[in-house]
């Protein structure tokens, strides 16, 4: 039996539109999960539907099998991060982190040796006495994870927690969030609308979309092979074609989407040989981007555009306006 | 060009402060000498100021009535507001647009109107809504419920209150604690400010408590005004000591305010270097 149990889970604001639609999802001891979607696919919901802040219009949620559905926030044993922090502005670093362990009136000297502990955990030395708004953007979050983990908690959830924070440190804090994660092994849901944080940092990514989760898998699994149309143009940068399109491209017939990953796509200045394991086409480069160390370059081939990656090793193979020629293994087209 | 707007803003500044201060200086002025008549005062006394506290006529237990009914109703207000406020928050957040709009009725009722319906309404009915004091208590909420009730709002939208109450709920608090424990104390400063306008306003007030209780509770409104007739020069007086009080309440708020933040950090900073335990490699966080 898995860990966290979500069963047919329904919710509505209004009472008419579903925004969870009879949800059902399993997550297993000691993981990190990802629930990655785009805004108002209904992730948020169904962490704050486990964390207790919504009601359910139907269906149950379950903790190591005891029944949480109807259990207020606080006697759930959930560990939370918020996406704006929402530290106790009048507290210090301290007193932030230690008032769960208040609240479960713990004596005064464990209260000390643990919120010491957890600063230690979460490198903060030397800001104990600090007020929330004397803080860094990394820091507050690093407080408001301490104050989240140090009661133990089953499940740990984090709401977007790095949406906020510049590139750099947010790439640090995935870092410390999965090593802290691994360390005191909790069960942990991470939320989250950026597809390579996902990948960085789960064990299991779930991709929702419009209330529904669309496909469950290691990162791995749900990029290399995306089983609907959402999540192949949602992961990565699919080339997503409709069957008369690839039709136009490789003469074949097909009943489904087909979807193919740009950097699986070879090109050349010359053409390549004929092989039955591959599609080979011919195309003009009609624009080009670069994003860190990929150069994309965008292919018309007789109408239909194609993505293709290329890892920038040398200056701009192709030039736009400049024919190529280009081939991809036919295993590479997946039905979406 | 940008020293040309600072000397601009400079003088703009000045000349404003000198129209704000000016007053205030020539009432000094004419409480501390007997002819001010001429530009150059003549005559330099404090006997308008000794006869106010050693006279038949003293001010200190007037003053002490005044600072007791401005402040009591300012309190009484804070903690309504501040009730009322969380339910919005928290349970009924589309009834906010109504309490937007029911309090700031009470900027447009004239004083002498409202005194005079309060008065018609509750004094002949004997009882304990007839009472005057009461009776002024609750005018006076009333007068300064729409100074109070944006400040505080204000001060509100300063810290995001839904989602610390959901934190603290998530760590075992229950919201009505949370409230009072972590967003009011984090809001204090701008309580405190709204507090002390509302304070100031009542300070001052003439017209309420001299319809609804001229002869029973005599403030310094009541008490400026019987000295007025008497001598110009005691009115400047008796005006120059509101101010100071008022000065004083001001800085002694806002030093409470500042002393409270300055020890609690320091004594922070104490618990915790005592507190600091040996440093843990291992992390073994759920052996304690």
């Amino acid at each position: 039996m898995s860990y966290i149990e979500f069963k047919n889970i329904k919710k509505s604001y209004d009472g008419e539109n579903l925004v969870l639609k009879d949800l059902t999802l399993s997550i297993e001891e000691g993981h990190l999960v990802t629930l990655l979607g785009p805004s108002g696919c209904g992730k948020s919901t169904l962490l704050r539907s486990l964390a207790g802040f919504e009601s359910l219009d139907s269906g149950t949620i379950t903790i190591n099998g005891k029944d949480i559905t109807n259990l207020p926030p606080g006697k759930r044993e959930i560990g939370m991060v918020f996406q704006q922090y929402s530290l106790f502005p009048n507290m210090t670093v301290s007193e932030n982190i230690a008032f769960g362990l208040k609240m479960k009136k713990l004596d005064k000297t464990i209260i000390k040796e643990k919120v010491a502990r957890m600063i230690d955990i979460v490198d903060l030395k030397g800001k104990e006495a600090t007020y929330p708004k004397e803080l860094s953007g990394g820091q507050k979050q690093r407080v408001a994870l301490a104050r989240a983990i140090v009661n133990e908690p089953k499940v740990l959830l984090l709401d977007e927690p790095l949406s906020a924070i510049d590139a750099q440190l947010r790439k640090t804090l995935q870092k410390q969030i999965r090593r802290i994660q691994k360390e005191l092994n909790i069960t942990t849901i991470f939320v989250t609308h950026d597809q390579d944080e996902a990948m960085i940092l789960s064990d299991v990514v779930h991709v929702m979309n419009q209330g529904k989760v669309e496909q469950s898998g290691k990162p791995t699994e749900i990029y290399t092979h995306p089983k609907t149309h959402f999540v192949a143009s949602f992961m990565g940068n699919y080339n997503v074609l409709a069957p008369q399109q690839f039709e136009q491209l490789s003469g074949m017939k097909k009943d489904a989407n087909i979807a193919i990953r740009p950097e699986v796509i070879d090109s050349s200045k010359t053409p390549f040989e004929q092989d039955e394991e591959r599609y080979t086409l011919a195309g003009k480069v009609v624009d080009q981007s670069t994003s860190g160390n990929i150069l994309s370059y965008y292919v018309d081939c007789s109408g239909v555009n194609l993505r293709v990656d290329e890892l920038y090793r040398s200056f701009n193979l192709f030039k736009v306006g400049e024919e190529v020629h280009l081939s991809f293994e036919k295993r590479n087209c997946l039905e979406v | 060009m940008q020293k040309k707007h600072a000397w601009f803003n400079n003088v703009l500044l000045f000349v404003l402060s000198l129209v704000l201060v000016l007053p205030l200086i020539a009432t000094l002025v004419n409480s501390l000498f007997r002819d001010f008549t001429s530009i150059i005062p003549k005559g330099f006394t404090f006997s308008f100021y000794a006869e106010l506290f050693t006279g038949e006529n003293q001010i200190l237990p007037v003053l002490l009535r005044t600072v007791v009914i401005a402040v009591i109703p300012t309190i009484i207000l804070l903690i309504l507001l501040l009730l009322a406020m969380y339910a919005i928050q928290v349970y009924f957040p589309k009834l906010d647009k109504y309490l937007d709009i029911l309090s700031k009725i009470p900027y447009g009722i004239q004083g002498v109107i409202l005194a005079v319906s309060i008065l018609s309404l509750y004094s002949g009915g004997g009882g304990i809504l007839s009472n005057r004091i009461l009776l002024l208590t609750s005018a006076y909420c009333i007068i300064i419920l729409p100074y109070m009730y944006q400040g505080i709002k204000n001060a509100l939208v300063t810290i995001e209150v839904m989602p610390i109450l959901e934190a603290a709920e998530i760590l075992g608090a229950n919201k009505v604690y949370a409230y009072f424990r972590i967003v009011v104390p984090s809001i204090t400063k701008g309580l405190l400010a709204t507090m002390l306008l509302s304070t100031g306003i009542l300070f001052g007030d003439f017209v309420l408590v001299n319809i609804l209780a001229g002869s029973y509770y005599k403030t310094m409104g009541i008490f400026l005004n019987e000295i007025r007739g008497s001598s110009g020069h005691a009115a400047s007086a008796v005006s120059v000591i509101m101010f100071v009080v008022m000065l004083i309440l001001s800085f002694g708020v806002n030093k409470l305010n500042k002393d409270t933040k300055s020890k609690r950090k320091s004594a922070k900073a104490i618990k915790t270097s005592h507190s600091k335990v040996k440093e843990h490699t291992n992390h073994e966080l759920y052996r304690v």
